[in-house]
């Protein structure tokens, strides 16, 4: 139950219902006094839609946008010369069980199955009829208890380590593929449009969500000998700063991964391709 | 996973409202300047890190050395403090101390991370 309001120097845990009222107008208190003195727009959680046509559950994919997002790839592969395309499948909800899913490919008169890997990733067949008919790509699981990525991955790279260039790709190709899950949020439905963009990817730091293969404890860019570690609001899904994330949680398809969340300024091109994303995880030494 | 503060409620609550009111005035009169983010103004972000002791120090430890901290528990167990200086400047970036507490409530690991030249806090 996430029941708590949090800034750096304001905190109050409400226990009982007559605290309520004092607690909130001084949540109204500190919130007027950290946004004054801090002079910075909170960073919200994020908030990308889908709107596959035709697709009311969100778990099935339009195979059309999803090869969209193929042809986008293939247009931007120099981005990332020595990585294949892959896709991947994360769940969404706790219990999910993320080892028996059968993937299939349906439209009026075409199916067939697609083969799913052990690390959840597939690829998709090219198929001129399953386009015509505008197919969905379904797993065999209810709504809403899994999301998808693209996964682009160049090889030979040392442990624990990934290429900015190759998730600059994939969050221009998962947008163009309509692969992000839903958000119900004001600031979501306000801003979809936007944000259902791969030029969304090309903004200095988007909010395009990426899920490390481990929890995380610290991210850092290495270019050179020039070394940044990510600000802890770039870790989380935003936690440390969004004291609405766990009502939001539901609307995010980060919902059971929030601790492999981040983001990244893929926008900021002081930031080479060639950039190595390196990550420390919790359980590592 | 939820994120709270670290002390206890009714405390937490004097502590906010009188942060709140300093901040208040802070903004008011002297908007700009730096606040520590430990109990102790004296202590710097290296003096924290080198208090913490991986695989000794205690989350009581902690507390009573550093002060609350945002405390973002995960359902692993895991739980990670983080405690960031104010910036001299509304939009410039932050330094922070992060300390990652193991299930057992011992810390695991603890990372500095400087301000870095150049860089807004504010989202794009």
């Amino acid at each position: 139950m996430f029941s708590l309001f949090t800034t750096p120097h304001c905190i109050t845990r409400p226990r009982a219902a007559a605290h309520v009222a004092w607690v909130s107008a001084l949540m109204a208190l500190c919130m007027s006094a950290t946004a004054q003195q801090q002079g910075r727009p909170v960073e919200q959680m994020p908030a990308v839609t889908v709107s596959a046509k035709g697709n009311p559950n969100p778990v099935e994919k339009s195979y059309r946008k999803m090869l969209r997002g193929m042809e986008l790839f293939a247009r931007q592969h120099g981005q990332s010369p020595d990585a294949e395309l892959r896709f991947k499948l994360f769940p969404r909800k706790r219990g999910t069980d993320m080892q028996t899913i059968t993937l299939a490919v349906v439209g009026d008169t075409v199916d067939f199955l697609v083969p799913i890997a052990a690390d959840h990733t597939f690829t998709l067949p090219r198929d001129a009829l399953a386009l015509r008919e505008d197919a969905q790509v379904i797993p065999n699981r209810r709504a809403l208890s899994m999301t998808w990525r693209t996964d682009i991955r160049t090889p030979g790279l040392p442990p624990d380590t990934r290429r900015l260039g190759d998730l600059r790709l994939e969050c221009k190709v998962g947008m163009e593929a309509g692969l992000i899950s839903n958000s119900s949020s004001f600031i979501g439905r306000l801003t979809s449009a936007a944000l259902d963009t791969p030029a969304y990817c090309d903004k200095l730091a988007p909010l395009y969500l990426f899920f490390a293969d481990r929890p995380l404890f610290s991210v850092a860019l290495v270019s050179g000998e020039r070394r940044e570690i990510l600000a802890i609001d770039k870790l989380y899904a935003n936690a440390s700063d969004d004291p609405g994330l766990q009502g939001n949680l539901p609307y995010c398809d980060c919902e059971v991964l929030v601790d492999r969340t981040y983001v990244l300024p893929l926008g900021d091109r002081s930031w080479p391709d060639d950039t190595r994303v390196e990550f420390e995880y919790m359980d590592g030494e | 996973m939820k994120m709270q503060g670290t002390s206890k409620p009714l405390v937490r609550m004097g502590l906010a409202l009188a942060a709140c009111l300093w901040l208040s005035a802070c903004g008011s009169l002297n908007a700009g300047r730096t606040a520590p983010p430990f109990r102790d103004p004296a202590m710097s972000m290296q003096n924290a890190y080198d208090t913490m002791v991986v695989g000794k120090t205690t989350q009581a430890e902690a507390m009573a050395a550093l002060g609350p901290a945002t405390e973002i528990q995960f359902d692993s167990g895991y739980a990670v403090w983080v405690y960031r200086a104010r910036a001299a400047e509304p939009d410039a970036d932050r330094a922070e101390f992060v300390v990652l507490f193991a299930p057992s409530g011992i810390v695991k690991k603890t990372r500095l991370r400087p301000a870095y030249a150049g860089r807004s806090a504010a989202p794009s």
